[in-house]
């Protein structure tokens, strides 16, 4: 293309850095600069301590065990909802009769709010009068009284799945679009050579939609990596801290604790994670 | 797209099955707490032992929060607008631009999520304060509009991607600016990226709560999911029968549209395959 | 063709909602420029006290030439909205805040002391003793009771009857005894329950702890890790093991477990028994369904442990109406509005004249409760800066233990060099 159009690439994307800037970049690059002193929340007043917070953010077992926490949650809050997503997706677009009322009503869950979702699955899983261990007595699995949002060891399933449920219809909605935008002509043409369904799988459909899956799952995780809502209201972090992610820490240390420098160096730690993550991604996108 | 071989069918409705009951199962199940009266919310009953749209009936003529659902609405609806658009620029100059810079100012965008929200709302809060657009739907309107904006550039971008340079060559040689080429050429071939980008904007908005608390305190401008905890999370109370019949109530007109929406996204698809 | 009309059509809409809703701002903005006092909290957004709330603003309004207008958040995120609030420039005069909201504002310097705008002696003249105390700070009266009551215990009388308990249990002996009993009645009934999550899990452990003998601080040096505490911690262990107690209980699900007369025990605040009725118990049900006692005490003869609990009014150092900010809080409080609050919402008074007028005295739930208050101290962590991090450090800790992830001694230990660190950071 002409070297006018370089002008006109950067007026397109102006409106986006500008609104960029003013609301993250600021406000980041200040986050950054705080978590070197020990501002508290209410007083103006502070020092440099340089890397103490470092130093005591990575010698702290509630900071390790929040990483652990969030990095199983954001592993399989995003491979299930992606997983269950793609094969709703491929279903609700067999384009029978009513798919895409179903479709719509998928969406559903993804309108309602944190707080309300929240409570539902608490609900679902509660310890003496919930569907499910009600489900489970019946059908002669244990004593219909486990309580899973109470025991270490199951708290963190519930919220992944309470998780899954609020987002699986974003994922679909993605998915859907990049199944759609495949070519039929393509697929027509493998089967007239004999392709079978998973050829067609992996030879047409997945190279078609990978790119809307790549972002998909980046998206996703980024998203995840930020949630905050479910394991706040369902399990407040517990029980022992068996649920306490990144994100609930974070607000911890800034709402709670009000102890600014503490909470910004969190997210500085965390902002590099993701920093790391987006480099060797973009550097394969490169590639591609 | 896939033959419907019996292999195929045995897959996909097993699976069909497992994902319908657990997409559908939460939600009647949520419909059926809100359909009985709040003494019985914590049983495992189905509705008809102790039927009641008292909770929906309280919900529909409560004009507070039919005022959170308009003002949700509304700013639902703006930032979605403002935010496709400026994404569908960006996504576009990503896409199909060579300069100098690109590639860090689309690693920059990205950014944009990359760090907790929770914190950027301190110095933000202050900020908006001193430009005096505290309490104002402008305030909000930026953040979403801030936050939405790796999803959305990075997701058109991905679609315009897809979409040949000979297109816009063409256009150029027939004499359209970049405006038409933008919106009479590209955006209808880009429809399905940019109506997931609505809707992903448009529900972020609809879910925020930690902006919409900080930022507005007028109950007047309230958006309905701050509107809702206050409403039904109380210090002794929690009214949880008639703020799941709230959820679903307001959740109604947004589906709607969104299934509305949909002829459109297939329209604009069928439109797209016939001219490629 | 379609997508034109698509987008007429989102304009078409978006502007009409942009034209109602400017109208409601300007609507709004009217309102805001004649009110002086800015009042914030959440009890005027809650519907069981927005009617009482709404009153009292409008009969302030109507005769005050300062009229006040009303700020609101969830009560959840009170604390946090007036910290960040008080960081900006943004008007606010009074709060409501609670007992465990107060603590972090008066150490972080927020609040004005009242001794210096009404006088010490006027204070101790209108206000009682014991509920003044609950708003003192470092020798400073940063806050004015509202109402004020410690949280007890309540038992559900029916249930206990069944077990062959006419009175509620004294001792901890007799407790767990009666506990025992109940199970055995009735093995779907949960005896007690005391909240095992979020922070009101440490709110709920601190008086069983002071009835071991334990504590968490003395003078300013964590006394945590002592045999005393270990022995609360091992009691709660055996009241998990015989199923007596379960994980995961807050307070919201304690109150509607009861009320569905699921649940023997449970603390709570002194509008526990509105919370039953709103939960379902009728009124002419309620001697039978509800009823407070004194927490039973570990010897005989030991004091009864309560921990206080109550609303305070604060007036905020960076308020430029303090004057007349304080004018309206002895409203708020005065004997008239606090007698009306007590009708509509069972919140018990503050003020001389309304405890001992007749009213409080025919009412035998408020009476009791506030004869159990006596014995009442603040929690522990009220008046740190921190106060939330250290119940969530012991919430951690304590569930830790419970769960066996932790034995007694490691879940102490770790507690309290962990409360220690927080405190002297």
């Amino acid at each position: 293309m002409k070297l006018t159009d370089k002008y006109v690439g950067y007026i397109l994307v102006l409106p986006a850095i500008a609104i960029f800037c003013a609301i993250i970049l600021y406000p980041f690059i200040n986050s950054i600069f705080l978590s070197f002193t020990n501002k508290s929340f209410v007083s103006n007043e502070f020092s440099f301590v340089g890397l103490q917070n470092y130093k005591k953010i990575f010698l702290s077992p509630t900071f390790l065990q929040a990483l652990k926490n969030t990095l199983i949650f954001v592993f399989f809050a995003t491979a299930l909802p992606f997983v269950g997503g793609l094969i709703w997706a491929i279903f609700l677009d067999l384009k029978f009769r009513g798919a895409g009322f179903l479709r719509g009503a998928t969406l559903v869950n993804w309108i309602i709010p944190g707080a309300s979702i929240s409570f539902l699955w608490a609900f679902i899983f509660d310890t003496n009068r919930g569907i499910v261990n009600e489900f489970l007595k019946n059908i002669g699995i244990g004593s219909g009284t486990y309580n899973w949002l109470g025991s270490a060891e199951t708290a963190m399933i519930v919220v992944i799945l309470a998780r899954t449920w609020q987002m699986l219809p974003w994922y679909m909605a993605f998915l859907t679009g990049g199944l759609q935008s495949i070519s039929f002509d393509q697929i027509e043409a493998a089967r007239m050579d004999g392709a079978s369904n998973w050829t067609v799988l992996r030879k047409i459909v997945i190279p078609g939609m990978k790119p809307i899956m790549v972002i998909t799952l980046v998206l996703g995780i980024i998203g995840n990596l930020q949630h905050f809502d479910i394991p706040q209201v369902l399990t407040a972090g517990g029980p022992a801290g068996a649920t306490t992610m990144l994100s609930t820490l974070v607000y911890r240390e800034a709402f709670s604790s009000y102890r600014m420098g503490s909470a910004a160096t969190i997210g500085t730690i965390w902002a590099i994670l993701l920093g790391i993550f987006s480099f060797l991604y973009s550097k394969k996108v490169a590639r591609d | 797209m896939f033959e419907k071989s019996r292999g195929f069918k045995v897959f996909i409705t097993i699976f069909a099955i497992v994902i319908g009951i657990f997409i559908f199962f939460p939600l009647f199940w949520m419909i059926n707490t809100a359909l009985k009266s709040p003494s019985k919310t914590y049983t495992v009953d189905l509705f008809f032992s102790s039927f009641t749209i008292d909770n929906f009936k309280n919900v529909l003529f409560d004009r507070q929060i039919l005022t959170y659902l308009r003002n949700s609405l509304f700013v639902s609806f703006t930032s979605s607008f403002l935010s496709t658009i400026v994404s569908m620029f960006a996504g576009f100059s990503f896409s199909k631009f060579r300069y100098r810079g690109r590639a860090s100012l689309m690693s920059l965008i990205m950014m944009a999520q990359a760090f907790p929200q929770a914190i950027l709302l301190l110095t933000l809060y202050t900020m908006m304060q001193k430009l005096r657009l505290d309490g104002s739907y402008i305030s909000l309107m930026l953040s979403y509009i801030a936050f939405v904006l790796p999803v959305g550039t990075w997701t058109l971008k991905a679609y315009f991607d897809q979409l040949p340079d000979s297109l816009i060559e063409s256009a150029k040689v027939d004499g359209a600016g970049w405006f038409r080429i933008i919106f009479q050429i590209m955006f209808p071939l880009a429809v399905p990226g940019v109506i997931s980008t609505a809707i992903y904007s448009f529900v972020w908005s609809w879910n925020d709560l930690l902006y919409s608390l900080t930022l507005i305190t007028e109950d007047a401008k309230r958006t309905l999911a701050p509107g809702l905890v206050m409403k039904y999370m109380g210090e002794f109370n929690n009214n949880w029968a008639e703020m799941m019949a709230a959820s679903i109530v307001v959740s109604i007109p947004v589906t709607i549209i969104f299934i509305l929406l949909q002829k459109y996204f297939i329209s604009g698809l069928t439109a797209g395959a016939v001219k490629e | 063709m379609k997508k034109r009309l698509l987008g007429t059509m989102i304009l078409v809409v978006s502007t009409m909602l942009f034209g109602c809703s400017s109208k409601s701002g300007s609507e709004a903005g009217t309102s805001k420029e004649s009110s002086k006092i800015v009042w914030a909290g959440w009890s005027g957004e809650e519907e069981s006290t927005k009617p009482f709330i709404n009153d009292l603003i409008h009969s302030y309004n109507s005769e005050a030439k300062d009229k006040v207008k009303w700020v609101g958040w969830p009560w959840k995120d009170t604390q946090q909205q007036l910290i960040i609030r008080n960081q900006g420039s943004e008007q606010l005069d009074v709060a409501q805040v609670d007992i465990n909201m107060f603590g972090a504002l008066a150490k972080m310097g927020l609040l004005e002391d009242i001794n210096t705008l009404l006088g010490k002696k006027e204070l101790s003249k209108t206000y009682e003793g014991s509920a003044l105390k609950v708003g003192q700070v470092d020798g400073k009266q940063l806050g004015v009771p509202w109402s004020v009551a410690s949280i007890g215990m309540v038992y559900n009388p029916t249930i206990l009857k069944k077990a062959g308990y006419d009175n509620p249990p004294k001792t901890i002996a007799e407790f767990e005894d009666c506990m025992a009993k109940i199970k055995a009645v009735d093995p779907d009934i949960i005896p007690y329950g005391v909240a095992t999550k979020e922070e009101t899990m440490a709110t709920d452990f601190q008086p069983w702890l002071w009835t071991f003998g334990g504590k968490i601080l003395k003078n300013g040096k964590v006394t945590l890790d002592s045999s005393k505490t270990k022995d609360a911690m091992n009691w709660y262990k055996e009241l998990l093991k015989n199923n007596f107690i379960q994980m995961n209980m807050t307070r919201f699900d304690a109150r509607q477990l009861f009320a569905e007369g699921k649940l023997a025990f449970y603390d709570d605040a002194i509008s526990a028994k509105g919370v039953a009725m709103q939960n379902g118990i009728s009124e002419d049900k309620l001697a039978e369904s509800i009823q407070p006692m004194e927490r039973p005490v570990l010897n005989s003869g030991d004091d009864p442990q309560a921990a206080m609990w109550g609303h305070l009014l604060v007036v905020f150092k960076k308020s430029k109406n303090k004057e007349e900010a304080l004018s309206f809080i002895k409203f708020v409080t005065s004997e008239k509005q606090a007698l009306k609050y007590l009708n509509s919402n069972g919140m018990p008074p503050v003020v001389k004249s309304a405890l001992s007028s007749d009213e409080v005295k025919a009412d035998t739930w408020t009476k009791s409760w506030l004869d159990y208050s006596k014995t009442g101290q603040r929690l522990e962590f009220t008046v740190e800066q921190n106060g939330s991090e250290l119940n969530n450090i012991l919430v951690e800790e304590l569930q830790g233990i419970l769960l066996n992830k932790k034995s007694v001694d490691e879940g102490v230990t770790s507690a309290s060099k962990r409360i220690d660190e927080a405190i002297n950071q």
